[in-house]
């Protein structure tokens, strides 16, 4: 997790973390110390502003329905950029299936592989606002992002590297959306919707 | 034992601070971090964005089951024929994660969240477009309201996204109906929120802010006595006027009669009554009226006592004339005149006419006067009436503000 915020214990120097800003008060995991936190997070600049480390209600290993359907957490790879960052939940499916549930400023979209039947233009080419050809649909580009890979836990399909580069550019397809991933050997595409907050349950919750 | 979180100024790396200490260094890159400067700086900046509304960073808000927390807020302008407006967006994070954005500008508030539009648009399409245009994002028929380019002017608290002051970006505004739609794009991004308006009451509500609420509501009751008292003016002041319009007729006939103008010419004209007339049937109207037709005659009618002596009097040379000229037949005419009297005691009264024809023709004809009571003299009817819209309209205007400004600024557009 390297957006929390990384402390140090004032009472034996230990680190502590500081998972998301509804945390209150924190144990020293040393020292057993008891820490409130008054966290003003100001910007003493005012220049750019502090970036929140939002809560989620998943885990890896979490289990929980999906519009029904029972899931599991496998994984999760936490992408950063310029802007901020978001994660992309690996979970597996009841009927065997796997998805993508991408977690951006608290907006859930169900993305799932599919193959490019034809070649996409070059990321450098994309425009912001404009429309490409994606599998002989138009695709309407809504946002370009050049970004890293922050960390990741859990299971995955792939090998990840910290800080690999990556490039995405994100769309709208026929009032679906569309990811385009510009890797440094491959190109991949997913496909899905976006999630109500209500269409998927955390047990437990 | 309490810590407090500062961001480097340098690297915006966050560090902490031990209670009580004044400095620290960055764990990042070794600059040096002073509070009381960072506190300085920041009190600068928020003086000069200050935040219009009575929600600030922390509270809690209640939007359907779920409560969220106010974490961040930002300051935007745009430029528009040399004037600078500004607005406020705040935004409000669930423990679950879940983000909205609470948008306020001149006394509105807009609760808006992200949407997948079924029908994008983008940068190219908007230039195309200008305020009054309609365009269909998710289906339904949405009026563009504003365009324009908005530039960040001030950050305070936490954001989703790291937000840099002076950023610039393009947007539009769209209503539907009752839905409140905005697109905002820079070079990287395009996003499309929907949401609805909200009245400062709900704010208040959810924020569970009872002071405000009260003072809220203390002010539109006054708004609404206000309202009301508007209201019952125009209604006294509309019956004034219709009464007004009602008196046009002139009270209630006592007495009328008609002679030849000829019987009425010489030193004794036509003498009538006598009247017992009631003082308090106030105000007294006596009409002459010549009924002529394509001649003049002079006509004098006159209230009198037993011995002759005149207490009111009216005169008028009338006239009946018509003829052909450059524009065709015209007809004019003159043939009534009157008083209005009041009396102290029920008399008896008399009334007497008086002609001098200009000629035999109108000599053969008739002169008759009308004595009427009741008449409710017009004048005070609609002094009143109109002291009473004007009292209406300035207790409507100062019940609503608003529209004096909007108004105001409609002049100055002019």
């Amino acid at each position: 997790m390297t957006q929390a915020a990384s402390l140090n214990c004032p009472s034996c120097g230990g680190p502590v973390e500081m998972a998301n800003r509804f945390v209150k008060v924190i144990v020293c995991p040393y020292c057993g110390n008891t820490l409130a936190v008054e966290d003003r997070r100001l910007d003493p600049t005012g220049k750019t502003a502090a970036l929140v480390n939002y809560p989620t209600r998943f885990a890896v290993g979490k289990t929980g329905r999906l519009r029904g359907q029972p899931y599991r957490v496998l994984g999760r790879v936490r992408y950063q950029h310029d802007e901020g960052y978001w994660d992309e939940w690996y979970l597996e499916l009841g009927d065997g299936s796997v998805a993508w549930l991408e977690e951006e400023e608290g907006e859930y979209t169900l993305l799932r592989s599919q193959k490019l039947t034809a070649p996409v233009p070059p990321f450098d080419q994309v425009r912001v606002g404009t429309t490409i050809p994606v599998n002989g649909q138009p695709f309407f580009v809504t946002e370009r992002t050049r970004a890293t890979v922050a960390g990741a836990e859990g299971q995955l399909l792939f090998r990840i590297r910290p800080n690999q580069p990556v490039q995405f550019v994100d769309g709208n397809i026929g009032g679906k959306i569309g990811a385009i991933e510009y890797g440094e050997d491959s190109i991949e595409y997913t496909q899905g919707e976006t999630i109500g907050r209500s269409e998927i349950t955390v047990d437990g919750e | 034992m309490r810590l407090r979180v500062v961001k480097c100024m340098q690297c915006g790396s966050p560090a902490q601070l031990r209670d009580g200490a004044a400095s620290a260094d960055c764990p990042s890159c070794g600059s040096p971090i002073l509070l009381d400067q960072a506190l300085a700086e920041e009190r600068a900046l928020a003086r000069r964005f200050p935040n219009p509304t009575p929600l600030r960073i922390g509270m809690k808000a209640r939007f359907g089951a779920k409560e969220y927390e106010l974490i961040g807020r930002t300051v935007f302008s745009m430029m528009e024929e040399g004037e600078t407006y500004y607005w406020q967006e705040f935004e409000l994070l669930a423990p679950d994660g879940e983000v909205l954005y609470l948008e306020y500008e001149d006394g509105h508030y807009k609760l808006l969240e992200p949407f997948t539009p079924t029908s994008p648009i983008g940068p190219q399409e908007i230039a195309a477009l200008h305020p009054g245009s309609s365009i269909n994002l998710d289906g339904t028929r949405l009026l563009v309201t504003e365009i324009g380019q908005s530039t960040l002017c001030f950050v305070e608290g936490e954001l989703t996204y790291a937000a840099k002051v002076g950023s610039q970006r393009g947007y539009l505004d769209a209503q539907g109906f009752p839905s409140a739609y905005s697109i905002l794009w820079d070079e990287d991004e395009i996003g499309y929120y929907r949401g609805r308006p909200l009245a400062p009451r709900d704010i208040l509500v959810a924020f569970g802010l009872q002071q405000q609420l009260q003072a809220l509501e203390a002010a539109e009751r006054v708004r609404r006595s206000r309202n009301y008292l508007a209201v019952v003016c125009l209604v006294m002041g509309l019956i004034a006027l219709i009464a007004w319009l009602a008196t046009l007729s002139g009270g209630r006939l006592i007495a009328q009669d008609s002679v030849p103008i000829s019987a009425a010419t010489g030193e004794e004209g036509a003498r009538f009554g006598p009247f017992t007339l009631d003082p308090k049937l106030r105000i007294y109207r006596l009409i002459v009226r010549a009924n002529l037709s394509s001649t003049s005659s002079w006509a004098a009618g006159r209230l009198e006592l037993a011995d002759g002596r005149t207490l009111s009097e009216t005169e008028g040379d009338f006239y009946d004339e018509s003829g052909y000229d450059d524009e065709g037949y015209w007809h004019d005419s003159d043939l009534e005149s009157r008083t209005d009297f009041i009396i102290n005691s029920p008399g008896p009264y008399y009334v007497r006419l008086y002609t001098e024809p200009d000629n035999n023709a109108a000599a053969s004809q008739m002169v008759g006067y009308e004595l009427r009571g009741g008449v409710v003299y017009p004048t005070y009817l609609i002094l009143y009436g109109i002291i009473m819209l004007a009292l209406s309209l300035l207790l409507f205007l100062v019940a609503n503000p608003k529209i004096v400004q909007t108004v105001k600024e409609m002049s100055e557009d002019d």
